[in-house]
């Protein structure tokens, strides 16, 4: 395991030089403060509380250290904020209605000889699992869509906000299934064992699509390509409110 | 697209969403376990529990009210009893007009809850993402739509032929699948070009080098750190499963990547007719940088994520964070890994190639 992180950062210099240190960093860094953030929640701080610092520190150590561009991080960073905190609103009930929180019955091994009376309320869990997932395609799709359209900007500074918002369209197209893609094949993988193990024991259509482990995780990959969907108008939009107080500025500061 | 086509492809699949929710609602007779619907719930009794951690619990009895929907008892009304933990990791907590599986018992014929029926919400989120998608892009995400359906058909028939041959051709299976699911998609993403070449190819070979590197070094550190065994869901043989789970893991996001260098290449190619090879690996170099740092986040975190319960269930179960961290992450840390090699491989495979072939183009 360690010989392999180490082979990753040799190779992640090799390819990207000094800034490979920067992404390798950023990656341990991330492991650290969803690992302090788990502590917390285990040492009996609120999952709501913790969530929202963690979504705060993810999405400003992945948007901030990965785009140079300072206007691109900022609407990044904000349209990602904004996204997640939006979804919030859709996947609390979500989860809720579903009943896909906590352990299923294929867990049963895994968890024998648990004590599972906690005091950790699961949904909240779930909950924070279905966000932190669905952060990393957010960040990533706002970052692309904010580094082409500031790109535009770069271009044309008096483009229309319109056709600004507009050309985030275009872009974003492209975006959306591209990351649709990502999640998607993410999902595969990590279903793979579960699904050969339905038709292994030949579950019925009926019971797969009342799964509660698969279940959840449909919702939570939805959730993600939801939240990746939203991102590209709110980057669009965004970045035409941030444009207009610059040039604001730069009015007041000419004359 | 127009404001007006947006408007009536949201409205259409409304109306789709909202008979699928009333369709699934009323789908009781459809199911050969029994289900009922719940008409009035009563908390009875509350407990507080202490367990040997020191962790502070509540059991809660409550009395359920319930009509069945089918079976030959349809109509007929029932009272059950249900108790739930409030931290809920494997209770539930029952509410007024939910539906829900009873379990009937073979010998007394006596009927318990079972769990909540789901596809009600399921369906309406489907249904609900796929219509947000379309008003979005109606023909990007019809094409979307059909190369998600047709991954997933070709997914569920790799299974059922490794089953039938008894799980002994897992890896060549998924390795085959994956070259298979990466054409397809590729085609529908950028069409037959040469676009889809560069891009099919450089996923291809970065992501079986990314394994093969990573095989070859975990064979030779003897797996150390590894705890294959704490895989979910137990199935044998560990080590494969775990590689085809890696190797379907990152297509996606390789795909993503290499798309993405490739197709701003041949941007650059259209705009400066006269780029040599060179400068146009080294371009590539540098539109790759920017997006391995956000692409490895996206698994990684997924993983992460995954990992939440159970990590927290050993931390509250007077677990080290060291103990918790070697039981529960080892797998989803390597597979994180591997994905990172292999998008990080990408960028100069694609880069290369395209600077070969896209530059042939023009010459």
């Amino acid at each position: 395991m360690m010989v392999l992180t180490f082979v990753l950062l040799g190779l992640l210099v090799l390819v990207c030089g000094p800034q490979g240190l920067t992404i390798f960093f950023s990656l341990g860094l991330n492991f650290v403060v969803i690992v302090l953030a788990l502590v917390l929640v285990a040492g009996g701080f609120n999952p709501l509380v913790i969530l929202g610092l963690l979504s705060l520190t993810l999405l400003a150590t992945s948007i901030f250290m990965n785009t140079k561009q300072p206007l691109t991080a900022k609407t990044a960073f904000w349209t990602a904020l904004i996204v997640v905190a939006g979804l919030l609103l859709i996947i609390g009930p979500l989860s809720t209605l579903a009943a896909t929180y906590g352990f299923g019955a294929e867990d049963a091994e895994e968890i024998e000889g648990f004590s599972l009376a906690i005091g950790l309320s699961f949904p909240q869990i779930s909950l924070l699992m279905m966000t932190i997932g669905s952060l990393g395609a957010i960040a990533e799709t706002s970052i692309a869509v904010a580094s082409g359209l500031v790109e535009i900007l770069e271009y044309d500074q008096t483009i229309a906000p319109a056709k600004l918002f507009h050309a985030g369209f275009e872009i974003g197209e492209k975006i959306i299934a591209t990351a649709f893609n990502t999640l998607f094949f993410s999902f595969f993988g990590s279903f793979l064992s579960l699904t050969i193990w339905f038709i292994q024991l030949g579950y019925p259509l009926a019971k797969i699509l009342n799964h509660q482990i698969l279940m959840g995780e449909v919702i939570s990959l939805l959730v993600g390509v939801i939240g990746v969907v939203l991102t590209v108008p709110m980057t669009g939009w965004l970045l035409n409110r941030f444009r207009k107080i610059k040039s604001n500025e730069d009015l007041l500061k000419k004359p | 697209m127009t404001t007006k086509k947006r408007l009536w492809i949201g409205l259409i699949g409304l109306l789709i969403c909202i008979l699928g929710l009333l369709g699934t609602r009323n789908d009781a007779s459809l199911y050969q376990q029994p289900i009922i619907q719940i008409t009035q719930v009563k908390t009875t009794d509350k407990t507080k529990s202490i367990d040997d951690y020191q962790n502070q619990d509540t059991d809660v009895t409550q009395q359920v009210t319930g009509t069945f929907l089918n079976t030959t008892a349809k109509g007929r009304s029932i009272q059950l009893q249900n108790r739930y933990t409030v931290s809920q990791a494997s209770s539930f907590r029952y509410y007024r007009g939910q539906q829900v599986y009873l379990h009937q018992d073979t010998t007394s014929h006596r009927y318990t809850l079972s769990e909540p029926k789901r596809d009600t919400v399921v369906v309406g989120v489907v249904l609900g993402t796929l219509t947000l998608l379309l008003v979005v892009m109606f023909n990007r995400g019809l094409k979307t739509i059909l190369s998600i359906g047709l991954n997933l058909l070709l997914f569920i028939v790799a299974i059922r032929l490794d089953v039938a041959l008894g799980g002994r051709w897992l890896l060549p299976l998924m390795g085959s699948l994956a070259i298979l699911l990466t054409a397809l998609t590729l085609v529908l993403i950028l069409g037959p070009n040469r676009q889809f070449l560069v891009s099919f190819l450089a996923t291809i070979s970065a992501t079986f080098l990314a394994l093969l590197i990573s095989v070859v070094i975990l064979k030779i550190t003897n797996d150390q750190g590894i705890h294959y065994e704490t895989m979910a869901y137990e199935l044998q043989p560990y080590k494969t499963v775990f590689l085809a789970e890696v190797l379907l893991g990152i297509l996606g996001a390789v795909m993503d990547e290499t798309t993405d260098i490739s197709s701003s290449l041949q941007q650059l190619v259209l705009e400066q007719p006269t780029v040599t090879p060179n400068q146009l690996f080294k371009s590539g170099l540098a539109i790759g940088r920017e997006i391995i740092g956000p692409l490895v986040n996206v698994l990684f975190f997924i993983v992460m994520a995954e990992a939440f319960p159970i990590m927290l269930l050993y931390l509250r179960n007077g677990n080290t964070i060291a103990y918790t961290l070697s039981r529960t992450m080892t797998i989803g840390f390597t597979q994180t890994v591997i994905s990172a090699i292999g998008i990080t491989l990408a960028v100069p495979v694609t880069s290369f190639l395209a600077s070969r072939l896209v530059g042939v183009k023009t010459a």
